[in-house]
């Protein structure tokens, strides 16, 4: 199913949640609404699924404005962070309840259910309560109950928030394997950028009510087109820092402090901007032996596969991800180099990309 | 030495329940003696020459006279009424209140608060007047209006309102928007959430107030409603049956009101006893509804 939502917008008490939002999500796409508490994600979601009602704007669902039409009448289905399953249902009773509402033969529930407790791997819980399930297994109960009835547009709320580590890693995989083999529209809400980068096709970043930006993941990641985003996509996150172009006899440099940077030509700012941020991803800072810059070891992050050492140089503070095995210690001097075919300019006023 | 310290404590303790709790246990002892005796010295029951004995079944033989069966079977309807309009009642407005955005939303559960401090006496002039309006009614009067069974449970269910209304807000309150909006996607009428996912979570909220709500209808506490508002006997409730008793101007038989007493008292004893881990619910103020 097509999803369209034609500027938006959510008031509560005369405050703008979600402003003027507009987003499309095609047929069996896999959209994710990434960004941090409180940006009007879930709002969105809740206003798709038809618990709430849009302040102003259409929702489309394949070009049929359903602005009007009740949750119930929707053909979505829903998993929520908290898994809001019905604790006085036993596993089997959750997961046919949308069918009894829907009053389907007997038969057809109990096939449709060992179908999903199957697929989930639920069959030795089913007469369980929710209540006497593991996190892991509630979150498959919620996401069969969600599936059972077949929906035509699949909604996900922070689902695997709850989650340990390593569960949130296996119902991952899980649920993008489920929604490429079903192939039902899903839009899913997280303010985890790994999750949103590993599972959909396309991602909305949202800030404060307004939609950033929307893309695949990669060419958010490879040409971020706001600071915000910079910031928020890719991990450990970008280095910002505060820079001065300046013109040397016609080569462009960035002013660090007292450091010049040449800038290659075809990373110069299009446009003018009088304040002015670098951006350098942490892996595009290598130590080096000989030459670079000095600076100073504030804190070193070991996470197994690679270190991420924060330096101190000029005032400010620069991650960087290297190979174990350094043996460095806190307070150490190091050398390091900018790889200067690989940063972005913003204009720090209006956050815009300069590239 | 740890252990005889562990004791005193125990034994101090005790002795302090036992000292508290005394004057209500000799209460019902001697409520329960009495009911057998002709008359009682203290506790001990006294034959007419005032030495130990005088048993008699007498006080009970109230239970021969019909009209005790028809007051008892009235406030067995009394009482259900009440429960059964609390319920349903405060339920809906709790709900409503709890979940619903509506204009004079505020204001309402200002105003429930506060009639709910309102002491019931300063309306029973008020109430006569609505009463006696409902009378001229046709139908309705016969079944609501002054002088009847539904006019008096319909009062005392306003009474009750405002602290079931609470009561059930808080309930609301406690059971999550996430499983409501949850049974609305899976394809449930506002209705239906209501009904098959939010009520089901508060069920042992709404059994203590069901609870709570029979016994103020059975017991002492809507003496007052039925008693200003009914005029005929045999309408009556055990609590106006009782009154009745006392104030006549022949010479009261304190055994005979005991027994009656100790008969109104028994269901409530009963009830209690199998009921008080929910009526304790009541009084901490709701729950996640799980159990």
């Amino acid at each position: 199913m097509r999803v369209r939502l034609n500027n938006i917008s959510k008031e509560f008490d005369g405050t703008a949640v979600v402003k003027n939002l507009c987003l499309s999500i095609e047929d069996g796409e896999f959209m994710a609404l990434l960004g941090p508490s409180g940006c009007g994600k879930t709002t969105t979601l809740l206003m798709i699924a038809g618990i709430y009602s849009p302040s102003a704007g259409t929702i489309e669902f394949d070009g049929r404005i359903v602005n009007r039409l009740p949750a119930k009448d929707r053909h979505v289905g829903m998993v929520f962070q908290s898994y809001a399953l019905y604790p006085h249902m036993t596993v089997y009773e959750n997961l046919i309840f949308p069918l009894v509402i829907q009053k389907k033969p007997k038969v057809e529930m109990r096939r449709e259910a060992m179908r999903m407790a199957e697929m989930l791997g639920l069959t030795d819980v089913l007469d369980r309560k929710p209540s006497m399930l593991s996190g892991g297994q509630q979150q498959r109960v919620a996401l069969g109950r969600a599936l059972i009835k077949k929906p035509r547009l699949l909604l996900f709320d922070e689902p695997l928030s709850n989650l340990d580590a390593r569960l949130r890693i296996t119902m991952r995989a899980e649920i993008k394997r489920l929604q490429r083999e079903l192939g039902i529209t899903t839009i899913y809400v997280t303010h985890d950028q790994t999750e949103a980068l590993t599972m959909a096709d396309r991602i909305a970043v949202m800030r404060d009510g307004v939609l950033e930006a929307v893309g695949p993941a990669e060419l958010l990641h490879e040409h971020p087109p706001t600071l915000f985003i910079a910031e928020f996509i890719g991990h450990p996150p970008m280095n910002l820092l505060d820079v001065v172009l300046e013109d040397h006899e016609g080569q462009l440099c960035a002013r660090l402090g007292s450091l010049l940077l040449e800038v290659p030509r075809w990373r110069s700012p299009q446009r003018f901007a009088s304040r002015v941020k670098m951006g350098i991803r942490p892996l595009h800072v290598t130590l080096v032996r000989h030459g670079g810059y000095p600076a100073t070891v504030y804190l070193i992050e070991p996470q197994g596969n690679q270190d991420v050492i924060i330096c101190e140089m000029e005032g400010t503070r620069i991650s960087l991800v290297t190979t174990p095995g350094h043996n460095l210690a806190m307070g150490d001097t190091v050398h390091i180099e900018f790889q200067m075919d690989n940063v972005y300019f913003f204009d720090a006023e209006s956050g815009k990309s300069l590239l | 030495m740890e252990r005889l310290s562990d004791w005193m404590t125990r034994i101090f303790l005790m002795l302090i329940l036992i000292i508290v709790t005394l004057p209500i246990v000799l209460g019902y002892a001697w409520l329960l003696i009495s009911t057998f005796s002709r008359r009682t010295f203290g506790l001990i029951p006294v034959n007419a020459r005032g030495a130990f004995g005088g048993f008699t079944l007498q006080n009970w033989s109230f239970l021969k006279d019909p009209l005790i069966w028809q007051v008892t079977l009235n406030t067995l309807i009394f009482a259900l009424g009440i429960t059964v309009g609390v319920i349903v009642l405060s339920a809906s407005a709790g709900y409503a209140l709890s979940r619903m955005n509506f204009p004079g939303r505020r204001f309402t559960l200002t105003l429930t608060l506060l009639l709910h401090a309102f002491p019931s006496i300063t309306l029973l002039l008020a109430i006569y007047f609505v009463l006696r309006w409902i009378s001229a009614l046709p139908v309705i009067g016969g079944l609501f209006g002054y002088n009847t069974l539904g006019g008096v449970t319909l009062v005392s269910i306003a009474m009750q309102l405002p602290l079931g209304i609470w009561l059930m807000k808080g309930f609301f309150d406690h059971v999550p928007w996430d499983m409501e909006r949850a049974a609305l996607i899976d394809g449930c009428s506002r209705f239906q959430a209501w009904w098959k996912v939010v009520m089901p979570q508060i069920r042992p909220g709404v059994f203590a107030l069901a609870i709570f709500s029979f016994i103020q209808g059975w017991g002492y506490y809507s003496f007052l409603i039925p008693y200003s508002f009914m005029i005929d006997q045999t309408r009556g409730t055990i609590s106006t049956y009782l009154n009745n008793m006392i104030s006549t101007t022949s010479p009261v038989n304190y055994g005979q009101v005991a027994a009656v007493g100790l008969f109104q008292l028994i269901p409530v004893l009963l009830f209690f006893l199998l009921a008080q881990k929910y009526l304790l619910r009541i009084f901490s103020g709701g729950m996640k509804g799980t159990a």
